[in-house]
This record gives structure tokens, sequence and C-alpha cells, in this order.
């Protein structure tokens, strides 16, 4: 339903502010500066010194009339219920974010902010991928940390949120600090690092075969053969290290002093050493709460938990800067009581296991993932050794019999009066949790595999930027019984509480 | 879901629009039958192309009235339901309030059968639903209904439109 408040113009309103005048010279566009300077490369040649000379000052000077131009007219303010953003030096844009709807504020600074006393102020909304959040860039942090709190303040006075106000005030405090050696093992666990290891171990297997091939110390050709395989090897090696330290280095310094904070209804999120980064998700906007465990932190007892809320993508977001917030690692003694907090429902809902039948499903699914790469890598094996074509196949065919009995052993789901959750996955798992007040619609699908057993797949919506939670193969009785509950009742739940 | 509320089928002229569509999907066969042709290339190419353009026409004549009679939808109090679904059945639900803006889309083949593409949109992209042959005269009358019921369900839980999220 699309609303038609707008900002009440007869409310006194706070002055128009600009942004600090770091804005002008700050993140210079890189496409303005190279327009630039293009013709100046084409007009060096022809013309003397003198002339290029000119022509430089002439385009740093139109640079920055318009870039000054540009942070004269960007200013902000707020009103009783928004606020308002007035850019543009030719087109002129407003925007209006009403408080209301404000899923996550974040303050961030780069090394070169916090030497200046700076930082950007970015506001989310739900909005879909096209919509740009609201981002200023550059304030003081002063005026960031103001802006935070007048945010809080007037979001709490425009609207008393029925969500938020339904809950008890909760108590605030830290409720995650994650240690520097944490933020260490979980730089070098990554899901992307786990490519790493597999590589060593081919590496050595191939060491181990090169030492079995009888080198001729006469015949020179094979033995510098045999040098320049075991140099390229080295240098893989040596490139791997490379690679781990560099991802030892860059996770600390992202994820180094990682905490959440609990404060006025709000979760406060803070990251970084050099760069920091300080989101507040107020609770209630919370979507989903995600638990990560790739198969080496689950060997060494950890595992990793995100919580999304309904912030836009914006057109920027690549993977440095999702605005899901991720603690980087967590003892799995203590992720269930982390979740529970976050969610504000302690106990979480039990895990009920998949019907066998699943079990069938989850092989053929790891089957079907197999098949084709199998045959490929297998067919190019048979080219060098019909044995090892067999080989490959064999493994290829046989490898989804355990994946798939992981796979169902992994297989839950489970609901209480505030939660839904389901798990999946077969080395790497996911557990997915959403409050049932934020569900916005489910879906139960059944393939022509799943009907003849009985099974089918329960899809639960909830927004924000890849959002809801898969319950993969369960009886369609339940799929259908858990959808109904998770749409139907909601309110009742809601009066429970 | 549980409660099964009687569900109310398409205008029967997406048969129509769904056959239509089931016969361009004949159409690289043909093509392939007719570059045979003109190409002077074997006979059984030809064949083959007819063979497949023959099989496309049957399979979108068919899966057009499965799907028909697979589809249905319902408007409730709370709920808005939809069946779809030929090999892969969906039945997917949106609690009325979520219900955040409704589009009516008329395609060019759309507008000549008189038929409207309703699609209902939530916060969740995913869980956007979409009511394809609905007749055209009829299209803002079920849009108007659905929003009402959702005002209506809003009203009842008493949620600030701004809050849906």
């Amino acid at each position: 339903m699309p609303s038609d408040r707008f900002p009440s113009v007869t409310a006194p309103p706070d002055r128009p502010r600009r942004l600090h005048p770091a804005s002008t010279f700050r993140d210079v566009p890189m496409r303005q500066v190279a327009g630039g300077l293009a013709p100046l490369v084409v007009v060096a040649g022809s013309f003397g010194w003198t002339a290029t000379v000119a022509l430089l000052i002439l385009a740093v000077g139109a640079l920055a009339v318009v870039r000054i131009l540009a942070w004269k007219r960007h200013t902000y303010r707020l009103t009783d219920d928004a606020i308002v953003e007035r850019k543009g030096v030719l087109s002129r844009r407003e925007r209006v974010v009403e408080f209301a709807r404000i899923q996550q504020v974040e303050v961030n600074r780069t090394v070169v902010d916090r030497f200046l006393g700076t930082a950007e102020l970015r506001i989310e909304t739900a909005g879909d991928a096209s919509e740009s959040e609201l981002a200023l860039r550059v304030v003081t942090e002063d005026e960031a940390e103001w802006l935070r709190g007048e945010l809080r303040s007037r979001r709490g006075a425009a609207q008393p949120s029925p969500e938020a106000g339904a809950a008890p005030a909760p108590a605030g405090g830290t409720l995650v600090e994650v240690p520097l050696h944490h933020v260490l093992i979980a730089a070098v666990t990554g899901t992307r690092l786990l490519i790493v290891p597999a590589v060593l171990v081919g590496l050595f297997g191939i060491l181990d075969d090169l030492q079995l091939l009888e080198t001729d110390p006469s015949d020179v050709g094979s033995f510098a053969t045999t040098v320049g395989i075991i140099g390229a090897m080295v240098l893989v090696f040596v490139l791997a290290i490379v690679g781990i330290a560099g991802a030892a280095v860059t996770g600390v310094l992202r994820d180094g002093g990682f905490r959440v904070v609990a404060r006025d209804g709000d979760l406060h999120v803070r990251r970084g050493l050099l760069s920091t980064r300080e989101a507040v998700v107020p609770r209630a906007r919370l979507q989903r709460v995600t638990v990560k465990r790739n198969w080496v932190r689950r060997v060494l007892g950890y595992g990793t938990v995100t919580l999304h809320s309904a912030g836009g993508r914006g057109q920027r977001q690549s993977a440095g800067e999702q605005r899901s917030l991720t603690i980087p690692l967590l003892p799995e003694a203590s992720i269930d009581a982390i979740v529970g907090e976050l969610l504000q429902r302690d106990p979480l809902p039990p895990l009920l296991p998949h019907p066998e039948r699943a079990r069938w499903r989850a092989m053929f699914r790891w089957l079907r993932r197999v098949a084709l790469p199998t045959a490929g890598v297998a067919w190019l094996a048979a080219a060098m050794s019909p044995a090892l074509g067999v080989t490959v196949l064999a493994t290829g065919l046989l490898a989804p019999i355990p994946l798939g009995v992981l796979e169902y052993r992994n297989l839950g789901n489970g609901e209480n009066d505030v939660l839904v959750v389901a798990r999946h996955g077969a080395l790497n798992t996911a557990t997915v949790f959403a409050p049932r007040r934020k569900v916005q619609g489910v879906t139960v699908s059944a393939s022509w595999f799943q009907r003849r057993r009985d099974l089918a797949t329960l899809d639960v919506h909830v927004a924000g930027p890849g959002g809801g939670i898969e319950v993969l193969d369960v009886a369609a009785g339940r799929a259908h019984d858990l959808g109904a509950i998770l749409i139907a009742p909601w309110v009742r739940t809601a009066e429970r509480r | 879901m549980s409660e099964r509320p009687a569900l109310r089928p398409l205008h029967p002229t997406v048969l129509t629009l769904w056959r239509i569509r089931g016969l361009l999907s004949a159409a690289p066969g043909l093509l392939l039958a007719l570059a045979a042709g003109a190409l002077g290339a074997p006979g059984w190419l030809a064949v083959l192309g007819l063979a497949l353009a023959g099989a496309g026409v049957t399979v979108g004549w068919w899966w057009a009235s499965r799907r028909y009679d697979r589809f249905g939808y319902s408007v409730t109090e709370e709920v808005l339901r939809v069946r779809d679904g030929v090999l892969v059945h969906t039945d997917a639900a949106v609690p009325l309030f979520r219900v955040q803006h409704i589009d009516i889309e008329r395609g060019p083949l759309e507008r000549q059968l008189d038929l409207a593409t309703l699609v209902v949109h939530t916060a969740a992209p995913a869980a956007d639903t979409t009511l394809p042959g609905i007749a055209s005269r009829e299209a803002s009358s079920v849009r108007d209904e659905i929003l009402e019921a959702s005002r209506e369900a809003a009203a009842r839980h008493g949620i600030e439109d701004v809050d849906a999220v």
C-alpha cells in the first residue's frame, strides 16, 4: 500500500545543513578526472608546455567549481518524521526518507576519515536493488553521531512502532565480542580459501608421482622438465601461502574489534581496525539470521552468524560492501545462545528431522549436480588412461551416496511461537532463522519426483536481498501445515506475547 | 491452505493465449525444415525439423490445458492463494496485509484477446504473485478486491502501512 504521508510542512523544519567541506575533494569520481585529462594528453603533443599548463589549470579550476557547486547544493534537513536530502547541480534531486521506513543506519570511516575526524553516514530503506540508499559523504564524526541519535529519537517520536512496542524493553550491553584470534581463524577458514588445502593435497600427490619417475641423470631434457615442474609447484605453494597470509591480513583489518552491542532496542554492530564500520539495525527490523558452518569450521568447532535486515541493495553493492552483517566466528557452544539473544527468543525451536524418503532425494540431487562435470572429467581422464577414466567415473557416481546421507542428516525444520527455522547442506551447512512476524508469504512446490514420494519444498519468503528460508524435501502434509501456520495465525501469535 | 476455499479459474481465453505461445515454440523446428529444404540438405533433416515442430505444438497444446486445469486462485479475508504448475506443482499463499502494490500488465497478444495479468507485490520479491489471464474488464475489479481485502486485514491487525516490513 503506497503511503501518501509526506513530512508535514507546518512543523518547524530544521534548517538545511551542508556536508563537510572535505566532500569537495574526497572521492572525486575518476570519470570526471579522466574526462578532464584526456583532451590535455592530446593537446600536449601539438602545443607547447605553456598551453598545456594553462589548460591544466583551467581543467582543475573547472573541476573545482563543479565540485564546490555540488557541495553547496548538497543539503539535508530533518523534519518531524523524515530526512530530506537535496542534491544536484544541473538536475536537482530531492529524496525523502521517512524515519519509520529506515531499516539500517551505518557510519563508515576510512583511515583518512579517522585522521580528519570525518565519516560517511548511510541510511538504508527497504527499497529494491534499483533504488540507492541515502548516503551522506562526508560529514564530521560528531555530526554523524548526532544525526544517528536524532534518527533514533525522532523515529521513536514519529511513530511508536507496534512491533517494537510489543517487545519488552530489551536489556542493553555487549552481546558479542569476537577476540582477535577468532577473527584470524575466520580469515583463514573462509569458504573461498577452502580450495587451498585441496590444491596443496593435489600438489603433494603429483610430487609423489614424480618421485616414482625413474629420472635418468644422463637424460638432460627429462631432468630439466622435472626441475621445471617442481619449480612451478614451489611457486604455486608460495602463492598459496601468500594468498592465505593476505586473506589473514585483510580479514583481521576488516573484522578486527568486531562487537555487537544491544542498546535501546537497536543492535549496534561495529567492526574494523583501520577503516571502521558501525551499523545500527533496529531489532524489530531483523528479517533473518543465518548460521553458516563450513566443514573446516565445523571440524574446529566454530560457525558464523549473519544478520539480515531488509536494507536495500543499492547499485554499488559488491562483495566487499554487503549490507548484511556477519559475525566472523563464534564457538559452536555459544551460537544458539547468541542467536536466541539476537532474535530475543530462547530456547530456539528444535529441528525436526525430515522423512526417511528424503534421503533418496538428497542423493539424487547430488547425483544431478555432479553427473555432468563427472562425465566431462572422466572423458578427459579416459583419454590419458582408461583406468583413470573409470576411476573418476566411479568416484563421481558413488560420491552422491555419502553426500546425500550427510545432506539428509543435516536437513531439519522447526518452529515455535516466534521463530521458524530450517537447515540444509552436506559439508557446509546453513541454518536460517526468521521471526514469524516477518514472513511475507509462503510457497509449497512439489516436482514430479517429489510428488511420487509425497514430499514437497516449502519456501518461506521474508523481505530483503536474497531473502527466504527453504524447507527442502519435507513431507507434503507438513509443508502445507507449516505454511498455513506461518501465514494464518500470526496475529494470535503477536497477542500471545 | 489448511482450510481450502473454492479456487477460481482463469478466463478460458487464456487457453488461446497459451496455445498461441505454444505454437511459437514450433518456429525453430519449422525454420530448420525450411532451411533444409531451401539448401537442399538431406531429407531426414527436414523431417526432423517437422517432427520437432509437431512435438512443440503438441506439448504446448497439452501444457496449456493442463496448466489451465491446475491454475486457481482465491482471495479470502486473510490470504491470497495461487495454485499453479504442471510438472512442478506450486501452491503460494500471501497474507493480504503484506500486499504492497498491484500491477496490471497487458502485452500485445493479451490486448488482442482482452486479457490482463495481475502482479501482486509484497516486500519480498520472491513472494510476488502473478495472476495471468484475467479478463480485461475484470482486472481492475479483482485488483480493487485484493487491495480492499488487504486494507481491511491491515486495519483488523492494527498495522501501520509503513511497518509492513
